[in-house]
């Protein structure tokens, strides 16, 4: 996607989200009147915002369970010391 | 700060002996209260916060991609065949290929959008709340939520479309 199409689709994205549901749908279709590619795409996004829920955290936080409760995992200290200190 | 990695060990450890299945562990929890441990509150203005969080985000990323990779790693491999077979038993596999795929997909969305790279590292493995995303990224609380939903949409698409 060239940068131009990313701040196309995500302009109509963020205003379609911020409107209530019944409204998106005419939304979307009256902004990507001329063109359906750009439609899909962003119908395709608002369907996966309606899904995504808090999915995105809940990899990160089960993934942080397990990491930092493995207590042989006494790695990267040295590396996050350095990334912090560097801050 | 160099204590931070200690003391997110420390609560991750109390945390998971406390009722497994409710699930309110959270990196925002951990980072949170080791913040909160760390920084004398007396003399924490925001700034050193937003730092803080900032920098805490970036090392809480690298420190799960780097475990789940070498974990994957370690159960592929051939020279510690019983640590294989005991790992696979005491955790999903499926848990670390999802970080390792979140990952990824977050360098894809970074190589197009910047921002909303940035505006996830700090929600998601800083546990920064959309006020303190908006400080540390110098951008307004409603550009944090906006970018935030795209790029939540955006990975969660991704992540599923395999």
């Amino acid at each position: 996607m060239t940068p131009e199409r990313w701040q196309q689709v995500k302009q109509i994205f963020q205003s379609a989200i911020e409107r209530p549901p019944a409204e998106r749908a005419g939304f979307i279709s009256k902004a990507c009147a001329d063109d359906p590619q750009l439609r899909s795409e962003v119908e395709s996004l608002i369907s996966s915002s309606d899904q995504a829920g808090d999915s995105i955290q809940a990899i990160a936080a089960e993934a942080a369970t397990e990491t930092l409760a493995d207590r042989s995992n006494g790695f990267h200290r040295r590396q996050a010391d350095r990334a912090l200190r560097g801050a | 700060m160099p204590l931070v990695y200690d003391e997110l060990h420390r609560l991750a450890s109390r945390y998971l002996r406390r009722e497994r299945a409710d699930h309110t562990l959270q990196t925002t929890a951990l980072v949170h209260e080791a913040y909160l441990k760390l920084v004398d509150q007396s003399d924490a203005n925001l700034r050193n916060r937003v730092q803080f969080f900032s920098a805490a985000a970036n090392v809480m990323r690298h420190v799960l991609v780097d475990y789940a990779r070498r974990r994957k790693a370690s159960k592929r491999g051939r020279d510690h065949p019983r640590l294989t077979l005991d790992r696979a038993v005491i955790s999903s596999e499926e848990s670390d290929v999802d970080l390792l795929d979140l990952n990824e997909a977050l360098n894809k969305l970074a190589s197009i959008d910047a921002q909303q790279g940035r505006v996830v590292e700090l929600r998601v493995f800083g546990g920064c709340m959309v006020e303190e995303t908006a400080e540390a990224l110098g951008i307004s609380p409603r550009t944090v939520k906006r970018e935030w939903s795209m790029a939540k949409a955006w990975l969660h698409r991704q992540l599923n479309n395999k």
